[in-house]
């Protein structure tokens, strides 16, 4: 048993905190540019079809990168497209499109019809797989219609996207699993950034003719931060690993993860504007771009309470 | 990250499993004053099967096992239903401290009765004006010929009425204050001067006692670690989490919660989104809490060192384990509020489980200021 990220998990985790630090300002196509270079669209592509052959727990430890950069790439949005057409795909719609992905020739995005994070205009080359009644859809930009939505989350391009494709023929529950795993993971990042924010604001204002975080009303909500992240994180862990090792216990353990990652994200980024003051309401803190991501990010592949129903379905 | 078993642990596990399905502690009484006894007996099977201390060095008659065999020890153990043998103070706490600070001298009288439950241990740290300030305590060791008279009172002592020996820190140094000027004494309660009075919990228990002490005797011998560094050896007591037990008490918690659900289950219950929304919440936090002690155990098994994990599962279980035991007494209704109801008892129970071993206001401060770097706080 060893229940922590391997070497070389860790060593993709520093290079992408490495790479990102400091970048959240930064425009997110020019970055995405210099992460296709990096191979981050290749990451969790299997070898035969182009990519490095890691998994979705390669692809769950760089998601919380980008989660905790809160950046503007639209790295989860090719990780899920990519991960559902390697699990649920038939051997032609691989063909056709993980090279591409992998390179970062084409876009990939998927979603709900209502709406699709990290999908363009459409105008490129790319294709948005859509989770409709349980089964999965694979559009060809060509064949898409694509009307952007704007959010509260105006770093990220969300739209509601129509069109007809083609079936995957596979295991559905399974592909979306490995999606919710990155999908939770971005979260998780989410949390771990905001539970930083705090501290160091935390540990550096003071009122009362101290530092507020000698207080316990603020320590202890930054403690039971912490709590919730990094349970949420060892479970997106557990669930990333199941996805490939246990796949008959990944649609639990995804749903688990998520469920526990949306709500993290939210009370930590909740709890890092209350622990800034009027600083955290300012539109200049970034502290309201990790909140409002985070209310996407739980709103998406499946919501807490959507979540934990599950559950109680499968449980016992 | 691999949550399977190496060859080493699942050979463990195979072993104890095995021997598991063929010993048991049996029914338990249905007093459970004849609790204490039951569990003795089952530590004596457990110990002449070779499963007592399995965390102990094997030159201390031990097994041996690493952390995190012991670990596999208190998961098998809580998944077979057995109960934790009489003796875990002994085995958990003091008999590590003992090996840590002892001379040759006192590890060869301690630590073989403390296996077979033939001596039993408490923890005599806790006193009416020092609780989670413990470094407020008062009770005083009074030099005489050949040792120390101690003089005080000690609180909230589990099992002391059937222990023959208490871990006691107190004042060797009446000038000093807080954390210094402490002395560590192995107390032998069976003498003049020692009177304990049982403490009767809310729910209806009596684990806890007081305990008197009136010009005790320690001698010399008997002094552990160093006279006025007694604060450093209780430190290794509080710290010597290094058995895996946390992993027995967070299978329990996860059969608990399987047991609710199905029972919701069995009554409709679940048709309800409220309840069932709750009873996924639960099993959120439940497996939360078990994955994250998975990666403090991994960071203690590798490092020897106890990670920031560690610090956060007692937060998490003691939580969950009272929100799991609230959930089925909403969800069950008055028949779990009857007197006697299983599910009453462990509501009850579990009020204590944020107190015992550390209030969680002590682990967010520590949480607080280890882990997270925040200026001390009061």
């Amino acid at each position: 048993m060893h229940f922590e990220l391997s070497d070389d998990q860790i060593a993709i985790r520093a290079s992408a905190r490495e790479f990102l630090t400091g970048r959240m300002e930064e425009d997110g196509d020019v970055l995405w540019r210099e992460a296709i270079e990096l191979g981050w669209p290749a990451l969790a592509i299997s070898e035969e079809h182009g990519g490095l052959g890691l998994g979705t727990l390669e692809a769950a430890v760089l998601a919380i990168e980008h989660g905790y950069a809160c950046v503007s790439t639209p790295l989860i949005g090719v990780l899920a497209a990519a991960r559902l057409i390697e699990v649920a795909g038939s051997a032609e719609q691989q063909d056709a499109w993980l090279p591409r992905l992998a390179t970062g020739a084409a876009d990939g995005a998927a979603g709900v019809s209502k709406l699709v994070g990290d999908v363009g205009d459409g105008d490129g080359d790319g294709c948005v797989v859509l989770v409709e009644n349980g089964g999965l859809i694979l559009i060809d930009h060509a064949s898409a219609y694509i009307t952007p939505v704007v959010t509260i989350d105006t770093h990220r391009r969300y739209a509601r996207v129509e069109g007809t494709g083609t079936n995957l023929p596979g295991n559905a529950d399974l592909a979306i699993a490995n999606v919710r795993v990155v999908a939770a993971a971005e979260l998780v990042g989410l949390a771990l950034r905001a539970l930083d924010e705090s501290v160091a604001y935390a540990k550096d204002r003071v009122q009362f003719g101290r530092p507020v975080g000698a207080f316990q009303a603020v320590s202890h909500r930054c403690a039971d931060v912490l709590v919730a992240a990094e349970g949420a994180r060892s479970a997106v862990y557990y669930a990333g690993w199941a996805c490939a090792k246990r796949p008959h216990d990944a649609p639990r353990a995804a749903a688990l993860a998520k469920a526990a990652a949306s709500d993290a994200a939210r009370e930590a980024t909740a709890a890092a504007i209350q622990v800034h003051g009027g600083v955290g309401f300012s539109w200049e803190a970034p502290l309201h771009r990790l909140y409002k991501r985070a209310q996407l990010g739980a709103a998406l592949w499946g919501t807490a309470p959507e979540c934990r129903l599950s559950l109680v379905a499968t449980a016992v | 990250l691999n949550l399977t078993d190496s060859p080493a642990e699942a050979a463990l596990r195979g072993e104890l499993t095995v021997w598991l399905s063929t010993n048991t502690a049996g029914t338990a009484p249905e007093r459970r004053e004849d609790w204490f006894d039951w569990r003795r007996a089952w530590q004596r099977t457990l110990a002449s099967g070779g499963w007592c201390g399995v965390h102990w060095p094997k030159e201390y008659g031990g097994r041996g096992a690493s952390i995190t065999q012991s670990a596999i020890f208190f998961e098998e153990l809580a998944r077979a239903g057995e109960p934790l043998p009489a003796n875990s103070l002994g085995l958990l706490l003091a008999g590590p401290t003992i090996m840590a600070w002892g001379t040759p001298g006192q590890k060869e009288r301690f630590l073989p009765p403390i296996l077979p439950a033939d001596e039993i241990w408490c923890q005599g740290f806790s006193e009416p004006d020092a609780g989670s300030d413990l470094a407020a305590l008062r009770t005083r060791a009074e030099r005489v010929p050949d040792g120390w008279q101690l003089s005080g009172q000690k609180v909230w002592t589990s099992h002391a009425v059937h222990a023959k020996w208490c871990a006691v820190v107190a004042r060797s140094n009446i000038d000093s204050t807080r954390h210094h000027g402490l002395t560590f004494c192995l107390l032998d309660l069976e003498q003049e001067g020692v009177t304990i009075r049982p403490l009767r919990e809310m729910t209806g228990d009596a684990h806890f006692n007081e305990i008197f002490l009136d010009r005790a005797f320690v001698p010399d011998a008997h002094v552990l670690g160093p006279v006025g560094d007694g604060w450093k050896v209780a430190m290794t007591m509080l710290m010597n989490e290094r058995s895996g037990l946390a992993f027995f008490w967070q299978v329990r918690l996860r059969q608990l919660l399987d047991r609710l659900v199905e029972e919701a289950r069995t009554r409709g219950l679940l048709a309800d989104p409220r309840n069932a929304d709750r009873l996924g919440a639960l099993q959120v936090q439940v497996e939360c809490l078990r994955l994250t002690a998975y990666r403090g155990l991994t960071v203690l098994a590798e490092t020897g060192q106890p990670g920031a994990e560690g610090s956060l599962t007692k937060l998490m279980w003691s939580r969950a384990n009272q929100e799991v035991t609230q959930a089925a007494v909403d969800l069950l209704g008055l028949e779990a509020l009857e007197g006697g109801s299983e599910w009453a008892y462990e509501m009850l129970r579990s009020r204590g489980n944020t107190i015992e071993g550390g209030t969680s206001e002590i682990l967010k401060n520590i949480v607080a200021e280890r882990v997270l770097g925040l200026p001390r706080g009061r």
